[in-house]
């Protein structure tokens, strides 16, 4: 596991940065709504939380017994679901809190490092709910101080998300669950329990006002920081690294130099997010019956270096494919492209990408939604190793029935086999039709065939028209986000069997993305 | 491979011996026909020791179940021997190899012939000493080929290959079976397989039969191997009953005492990973035609541990199409080695090429342990150039030389050493300080990727044959590389096969006769 320190001066340094990178976004000089969060800088707080468990060395005699002095648990202002709790103790002692509901259960927070004066922030909390705490100091040398005990209860939940309304079915093997939601105001990032009760959320700023921008990629980093992206075609935005107390950490904004990022991203070494931009090139289409010149929407993965903040290109569709293979071939209204601010003009849509992941041997799978394909590169991103599904596609499927349309969430799996969310939008009725299912296919090499190897699919049918998502989980469980409405949230086994089933609906629902298994907020631990 | 083709081109050499004592009566029919000057030829007789039957009678009639196979019946004046000449516009004389008399009637077997071709033919009486007579001559035609036979191809591009005749499996809807080209890019033998059997491995016995796996629906694993004479005769089967032998798989391999080698699988349960899988581990066994018996000799799992291993690969698992998974196909089963060829070494130890382990193991004459393994997890031997290692090889031969010559496939070669592109090469390896290097490879330019099947096959002369036996075109226009490459890497010979629908040419086998049949010179 990558442990990532922050000090007191990188949290400050990266509040700066985000509020230079959140004036650098938006549109135009479009007014920038920076949630007060920003600038709330808890750098004690966020070193603690960012301190490993005895990885602080220890000072001072290490047979003193820490005693606390005094603990107080507020809730924060910002979010009624983080309550932090301050501790004072009389000598350098590292601390935790363990918290109890009667009916969420019992944690404990992570283990903050050495110091007198503590904040430690506690998550994973149900809304209107009361909680009691038991604080606990750790010296020099491990000795446990006397417990502090303590009540606090959280406030209620903004009245967009008091309103969705869930409905389980069954038992989910996660303990978290974390989605993503858009409503006709805003959108949100929270994480329900296994209980389906919302313990965690993230209210992301609309950069203008009352236009929510979708959010879609959700990835969590080692140090519990989110990382995820904010937008949609016809209003980009960024790519955003935020704590789990609500803190933007860094801000990558679409632009002339690091292109228009979009989907997915991932979070790969040192501080690198790889993520897809779209690119656009003017090719003649004219032995097409087109243009000869006409421009050309595509994909390209850019690598994002959060620590010299700049991004390269490292791979482009234009150099792997020719445009002379095409499904979807539309024209479109420009939008938010960079160095294109007035959004004028039209440009043709021909290779976009809706998720990245990179399989077991180190190569990168994307789903190619306007291809209906789902496509494998290289390790070192020099080649096409092969392409599943579409117009180009190497494989040939068993039957018709088993070809996919606007795939999402492409995934190579330990046994390479290959997962995808097929949407099946503009499936033919020779074929089933349009409804949605997720498959996971066999790729033979010996006979270039793709066998379905295993489906999911619900009855009745769901149709998840657009967006929607599947990940294999390590239990070897699917877990599936339908976003349909009311949306719908499965988890199956291997034999497609629903082991829980999560239905969530809003009158204000616009739509979803993915949900992914969670098993911590910010490093509790649920205590049996 | 190699292996096999030394023992065969054994027996024809010995024929050919044979022949030329038997035949050595001279005279001239008169025939304009003529022949490759490199192909093997048939000398014609020179002297008459002692007489010849007189053939009294000859006529030629096709096979009703196969339009590339005549036989030419007749009388004798008296009992002895008889072969026969054939010829046709375009086509060289060729002749069959000599066959006894029943009494005084006689069938002559005439193979190696085009389709929709019209045949001249000549029967000769012999005589165990060298006696010849001249016979009747006559007339035949050959029929159609089955239809997705005649839709292929096989395209000389450059040069033209040392053994003239190029036999393959085809695999697709509407044949399932063997075939043959010769070096014009005709077919002239084929045989299609009964009850739905996919031929996909053959192997050429000294006796001229041939052993094929008779793969089960689209997958590897064997309903049974079978042992066909040239005229598609049955004349032996091993059923594949699985347990405890099976499932069978990949590779046959002919002795020189006659037993037949071959690759099968074992399940190792509950197996290995997190969450723990069944693991399916290659084994080897011997069937004894002779004697009757059947047995396996060697397990991957007796002598390596599943920890080592590649992933995915060795970590993927049998579709619903039937390729792996044991007896019971089960679909859990990991392909773990994933072994796809054999091949005996001078001193008696075998090859075995584990795919999903990206290694070659060189296992002792008597079974009971591993000499070395070279390249992937576990491999012993350091190449001196990274970019000699190999990935996901097919069609492991044992040189004389103790080299090692294979097909690097190439899957997820590591861009730093050159990315993913297929060769054949041959890799020197040197015991004392246990390296090895590359010492030949043929390696196409631009660079073809195969990410399948293939072969390679070393020739007596030191030439290869390197076959590209996958590829991503279309199944409509998929082609084929064939290549003799000579010893410096450049191609003596290259012709693209082409059938449309077939998905993948596992192997292809290069040979100079069918049924003891070869050209005859110009006299």
């Amino acid at each position: 596991m990558r442990i990532y320190r922050l000090s007191r001066w990188t949290a400050l340094a990266a509040t700066v940065a985000s509020l230079l990178a959140l004036a650098a976004c938006g549109d135009g000089g479009e007014p920038v709504d920076v949630d007060a969060t920003v600038v709330a800088a808890v750098s004690a707080t966020v070193e603690a939380r960012n301190t490993p468990d005895g990885e602080e060395p220890s000072t001072g005699d290490p047979s003193a017994v820490p005693v606390i002095l005094e603990t107080e648990a507020s809730v924060s202002e910002s979010n009624p679901l983080i309550v932090e709790v301050r501790i004072r103790t009389d000598i350098a002692a590292q601390v935790y809190v363990e918290y109890e509901n009667g009916d969420a259960g019992r944690f404990r927070t992570a283990t903050a490092a050495l110091a007198k004066e503590h904040v430690v922030p506690v998550v994973r909390l149900r809304p209107d709910t009361e909680y009691s705490y038991d604080a606990f100091a750790l010296g020099p040398g491990g000795k446990l101080s006397e417990v502090s005990s303590g009540t606090f209860e959280t406030g209620k939940l903004p009245e967009a998300l008091a309103t969705i309304e869930h409905s389980t079915e069954g038992s989910s093997t996660s303990e978290l669950l974390l989605l993503d939601y858009e409503d006709v105001l805003g959108s949100y990032i929270y994480a329900l329990d296994s209980d389906a009760n919302i313990v965690w959320y993230y209210a992301s700023p609309n950069l203008v006002a009352d236009q929510p921008y979708a959010i879609n990629a959700v990835r969590q980093q080692d140090d519990y920081n989110l990382v995820y992206y904010m937008g949609r075609n016809r209003r980009p935005c960024c790519i955003r690294e935020i704590t789990p107390l609500g803190e933007i950490v860094d801000n990558l904004s679409y632009g002339d130099i690091d292109g228009l990022p979009h989907h997915d991203q991932l979070l790969i070494a040192d501080r690198e997010v790889m993520y897809l931009a779209r690119i656009y090139e003017e090719v003649d289409d004219s032995a097409n019956g087109g243009e000869e010149k006409v421009l050309v929407e595509g994909d390209s993965i850019r690598i994002w270096d959060r620590k010299t903040g700049t991004s390269s290109e490292v791979w482009n569709a234009f150099d792997m494919f020719s445009t002379d293979v095409r499904l979807t071939w539309e024209t479109v209204p420009f939008y938010g492209v960079p160095g294109q601010p007035e959004r004028e003009g039209e440009i043709i849509r021909w290779w976009n990408a809706n998720s990245l992941q990179i399989g077991p041997r180190g190569n990168y799978v994307l789903s190619v939604k306007t291809l209906d394909q789902v496509i494998s590169i290289s390790p070192d991103l020099q080649h096409v190793e092969w392409v599943f599904g579409g117009p180009n596609g190497v494989y040939k499927f068993a039957t018709p029935d088993d070809r996919f349309y606007l795939p999402h969430t492409a995934s190579e799996l330990s046994n390479g086999n290959i997962l995808l969310f097929d949407n099946g939008q503009g499936r033919p009725e020779d074929e089933g039709g349009e409804y949605t299912r997720v498959v996971e296919f066999s790729l033979s090499e010996y006979d270039l065939a793709a066998t379905k190897v295993w489906e999911y699919r619900p009855s009745p049918d769901l149709f998840s028209r657009t967006r929607g998502g599947a990940y294999r989980l390590k239990n070897g469980n699917t877990l599936v986000n339908f976003n349909t409405t009311p949306r719908v949230v499965v988890e199956v086994d291997r034999d497609g069997e629903e082991l829980w089933r999560l239905e969530a609906w809003s009158p204000a629902y616009k739509g979803s993305y993915r949900a992914y298994a969670l098993p911590s907020i910010m490093g509790e631990t649920k205590q049996e | 491979m190699t292996r096999r083709f030394r023992l065969d081109l054994r027996f024809y050499i010995l024929a050919v011996a044979v022949a030329l004592v038997a035949l050595a009566c001279g005279g001239s029919d008169g025939s304009s026909a003529s022949a490759s000057p490199t192909e093997t030829a048939v000398p014609s007789p020179t002297s008459t020791p002692e007489p010849a039957p007189g053939v009294v009678s000859a006529s030629a009639t096709l096979s009703e179940d196969n339009s590339l196979i005549a036989r030419v019946e007749g009388v004798l004046d008296g009992p002895g021997q008889v072969y026969v000449e054939y010829w046709a516009d375009g086509v060289g004389r060729l002749r069959t190899k000599t066959y006894d008399s029943d009494g005084t009637s006689f069938t002559v077997p005439v193979v190696r012939l085009r389709a929709e071709t019209t045949y001249s033919f000549q029967a000769y009486g012999a005589s165990p000493g060298g006696g010849k007579s001249e016979g009747p001559s006559g007339t035949f035609d050959t029929g159609h080929l089955p239809e997705v036979l005649a839709a292929s191809k096989m395209d000389t591009l450059v040069g033209e290959p040392t053994l003239t005749l190029t036999f393959m499996e085809f695999r697709q809807a509407g044949f399932l079976g063997l075939a043959a080209y010769d070096s014009d890019g005709s077919i002239v033998w084929y045989f299609e397989a009964p009850n739905e059997e996919q031929p996909y491995v053959m192997a050429l016995k000294p006796n001229g039969n041939i052993l094929y796996i008779a793969g089960f629906q689209g997958g590897t694993t064997a309903m049974a191997v079978v042992e066909i004479d040239p005229l598609g005769v049955e004349q032996d089967r091993l059923v594949d009953e699985c347990t405890p032998f099976g499932p069978i798989h990949h590779e046959l391999l002919v002795l020189e005492d006659g037993r037949v080698m071959y690759l099968s699988r074992e399940i190792l349960r509950p197996g290995y990973g997190d969450p723990i899988m069944p693991q399916e581990g290659d084994t080897i066994g011997i069937w004894d035609q002779a004697a009757g018996t059947n047995e396996i000799v060697w397990s991957a799992l007796d002598f390596i541990d599943p920890s080592e291993r590649t992933v995915p690969e060795s970590n993927r698992r049998l579709p619903g199409f039937p390729l792996w998974g044991g007896c019971d196909r089960d679909g859990d089963v990991q392909d773990w080695t994933h072994a796809d060829s054999l091949s005996m070494a001078e001193d008696g130890s075998v090859l075995i090429g584990l795919r999903n382990l990206d290694q070659i193991v060189a296992i002792a004459p008597d079974f009971k342990s591993i000499l070395w393994r070279l390249g992937g997890p576990g491999g012993e031997f350091t190449f001196t150039d990274p970019t000699d290692k190999f990935y996901r090889p097919h069609s492991v031969v044992a040189l004389p030389n103790g080299n090692v010559l294979l097909f690097d496939n190439g899957n997820h070669r590591p861009g730093e050493e050159g990315g993913e592109y297929s060769r054949g090469i041959e890799l020197a390896l040197d015991m004392d300080n246990m390296t090895a290097r590359k010492v030949w490879e043929y390696r196409l330019q631009p660079d073809m990727f195969a990410p399948c099947c293939s072969s390679v096959t070393r020739l007596e002369n030191g030439n290869t044959l390197v076959m590209y036996g996958s590829n991503f075109v279309p199944e409509a226009t998929r082609p084929y590389l064939v290549i003799e490459s000579d010893r410096r890497g450049g191609a003596a010979w290259a012709a693209e096969h082409t059938s449309p629908g077939k998905p993948n040419q596992y192997r292809v086998y290069p040979a100079d006769s069918i049924m003891g049949e070869g050209p005859v010179f110009a006299r």
